[in-house]
């Protein structure tokens, strides 16, 4: 903790904040391109200065990310996608101080609920966990893998195509019972499989350049909003009375924020839009008022900081990612030789505690300074010419990727998987779930293969033990939940595109 | 893409046709000692349910044959966008191929500009951009962080 306090643990805080900051506003570039793109220098840093650079990369970009939603009605990043419109129309009535000041507020309280609840289910998870054997640890990658598939807001079966994809790429290289060598074309830098962070650089950074190129679409800049009376009070008091009056709102969207951040998969995006979507409809049950937008953006706002917070519950305590992000932070643990997990608490104390610091500072200090910058410069921001910015990431990738293990093949495979990434995005597949499916893909394996030697290939015995029993049913459980839900959505949007057809031939 | 079921068939295809080949592969993987399924295991399992969703796109994309013909009918590759999109990825092989005999420096250059006058930048703009970060990624690696670029 005390590390983390120190001037070069501020100044990792303060810079991530910064970079957070400016990469959120830029419509575009993602808060998880935004920590893709700062693994080489968190390579060299010390776990205690790289991993809370990372929290306050990831809290300050993700609300950042509604600046472009107020100034030229494009989201900054998919989390801010959810409330777009309401925030636009917001900014239009009251302007830009007031409307990033819901978001920064709404950011402020879910994440500091989001990370309450995280330190206490990480740690109680984690003493749970040590009692897992390979067989808990074969039904929880089941269990991440269908969550996965159904958190994807799009078509499930896509959903399962990227996480196969991911479960695939995983099992390059030497395999875990015989060592013998898969898909390696004869190459040595095979052996080892898909290098983690440099498929991760190439499916977010090197990907996201590829689609500018292809589309070629064009920023749109407008004019931000002026703020009436003092911009202070615009941006801090007046969101904090909106807040005071619609408590139970905040409150319930940080929950459901938290929940969906948990599952694996889901994030910060799932989140604002559960959170969002629900309160769109309370909205259209209620009477319209004043507030109805506001209160869309708080719930959303509040909802995706909470989650970028509970994503961390799975990675700390069982070593299983919650999101994109937390998947990258997975790959930084291993890359120090740190094996998240039960253990990491007993192990090194210390680094679980400045993570949990690391969030409390992210979201009560860095925000509302960082919102408050990022609110005044809004204008100049987005006006970042991102087809410059573009070019630049394009060499930060290519040294990124380099600069794991000084090695130029690395270089090449970063640059493939970028390809294959953008084909994905252009067939509308998920790229979360491709690397969810990497990350457990070798638990799945290993404990799978440990398993069923231990037990002489009696596969009852994976149905034994009351813990695996209970993540079995949880897993069934899940499928039920998940089918019904995504059915409902699909009758929501056929009798939507109904009434839109009988609107159109009335 | 703005046609999905012409889109879905085209992945569809692509995936029975990956499955197929992993499938192909795995059958070449030595087996336990004890005749139980080794190495080949997951990842034959992974290739039948790959051709299997793969089928399933294709179904999907094929319950509509009207609509599919329409798509078929007025399907185009993407000419210029993918020409820009192989300019980029051979940019980007440029460092792993040549950087013994030409360094960093060109074959970053040479990526960051051309990407940045792709995305219709002005090519003076474009210039002093890809020197400046350059320079500054190159010296940034090498002498803060001490890699041999």
């Amino acid at each position: 903790m005390n590390e983390l306090f120190s001037w070069q643990g501020l100044l990792a805080l303060i810079g991530g904040g910064l970079y957070g900051a400016i990469f959120g506003s830029v419509p575009g570039l993602t808060a998880t391109l935004a920590v893709a793109l700062f693994i080489p220098i968190a390579f060299f840093l010390d776990p205690v200065l790289a991993l809370p650079a990372i929290i306050a990369i990831t809290a300050v970009a993700i609300y950042a990310g509604d600046v472009g939603s107020v100034v030229a009605k494009i989201p900054g990043t998919p989390a801010s996608a959810a409330y777009v419109e309401d925030l636009y129309e917001i900014a239009r009535r009251h302007g830009a101080k007031y409307g990033l000041g819901i978001s920064a507020m709404g950011s402020m309280v879910g994440g500091l609920i989001g990370t309450v609840l995280l330190i206490f289910a990480a740690t109680t998870l984690a003493t749970v966990a040590k009692n897992f054997s390979s067989f808990e640890y074969f039904w929880i990658a089941i269990l991440g893998l269908t969550a996965g598939i159904f958190a994807s807001s799009g078509s499930s079966l896509k959903a399962l195509v990227s996480l196969l994809i991911g479960v695939l790429f995983s099992t390059v290289g030497i395999d875990p019972t015989l060592g013998y060598a898969r898909f390696d074309f004869g190459s040595p830098n095979m052996l080892g499989g898909f290098n983690f962070i440099v498929a991760m650089i190439g499916l977010f950074g090197f990907s996201e350049v590829l689609q500018n190129v292809f589309l070629r679409s064009k920023v749109e800049t407008r004019s931000v909003p002026a703020t009436k009376g003092s911009k202070a009070l615009a941006f801090f008091w007046q969101p904090i009375q909106l807040m005071l009056r619609n408590k139970l709102l905040v409150v319930r969207s940080s929950l459901i924020g938290t929940f969906v951040g948990f599952l694996p998969g889901a994030g910060a995006d799932i989140g604002a839009w559960v959170a969002s979507s629900l309160q769109k409809l309370a909205g259209r049950r209620g009477a319209q008022d004043e507030e109805s937008d506001d209160r869309v953006v708080l719930a959303g706002t509040s909802s995706n900081n909470a989650a970028v917070a509970s994503a961390w519950i799975p990675a700390l305590s069982l070593g299983l990612p919650g999101d994109t992000t937390t998947a990258i932070v997975l790959g930084v643990f291993l890359m120090k030789g740190i094996t998240p997990g039960p253990m990491l608490f007993e192990h090194q104390p210390g680094l679980v505690m400045a993570l949990f610091g690391a969030f409390l500072v992210a979201n009560v200090v860095l925000l509302p300074i960082f919102g408050f910058l990022t609110a005044y410069i809004a204008a100049y921001v987005v006006r970042i010419p991102v087809n410059l910015l573009l070019g630049v990431i394009s060499g930060i990738c290519i040294v990124g990727a380099y600069a794991i293990n000084n090695n130029p093949f690395d270089v090449a495979v970063m640059v493939l998987m970028g390809l294959f990434a953008f084909l994905l995005r252009m067939g509308d597949f998920p790229l979360a779930q491709v690397v969810l499916g990497m990350v457990l893909g070798p638990i799945l394996e290993q404990s799978f293969m440990v398993s069923a030697i231990k037990s002489r290939w009696n596969l009852m015995a994976f149905f034994d033990r009351p813990i695996a029993i209970g993540l079995m049913l949880a897993t069934v459980l899940l499928v039920i939940v998940g089918l019904r839900i995504k059915a409902r959505a699909a009758s929501a949007i056929d009798m939507a595109a109904e009434a839109a057809d009988h609107q159109e031939r009335t | 893409m703005g046609r999905p079921r012409m889109t879905n068939l085209l992945f569809g295809v692509a995936f029975v046709i990956v499955g197929a080949w992993v499938w192909f592969e795995t059958r070449g993987f030595p087996t336990l000692r004890d005749g139980h399924p080794g190495p080949a295991l997951f990842p034959g399992l992974l290739a039948i349910a790959l051709a299997a969703c793969g089928v399933a796109l294709a179904l999907h994309a094929v319950v509509q044959p009207v609509r599919l013909a329409a798509e078929f009918r007025s399907f185009a590759l993407p000419g210029y966008g993918l020409l820009r999109i192989l300019l980029v990825v051979a940019l980007g092989l440029l460092y792993p191929l040549f950087h013994r005999q030409v360094g960093f420096i060109p074959t970053s250059a040479a990526l960051i500009f051309g990407v940045a006058l792709l995305l219709r930048a002005k090519w003076w703009l474009a210039a002093i951009v890809t020197v400046v970060s350059t320079w500054g990624i190159y010296l940034a690696f090498t002498r803060l962080l001490g890699v041999p670029l």
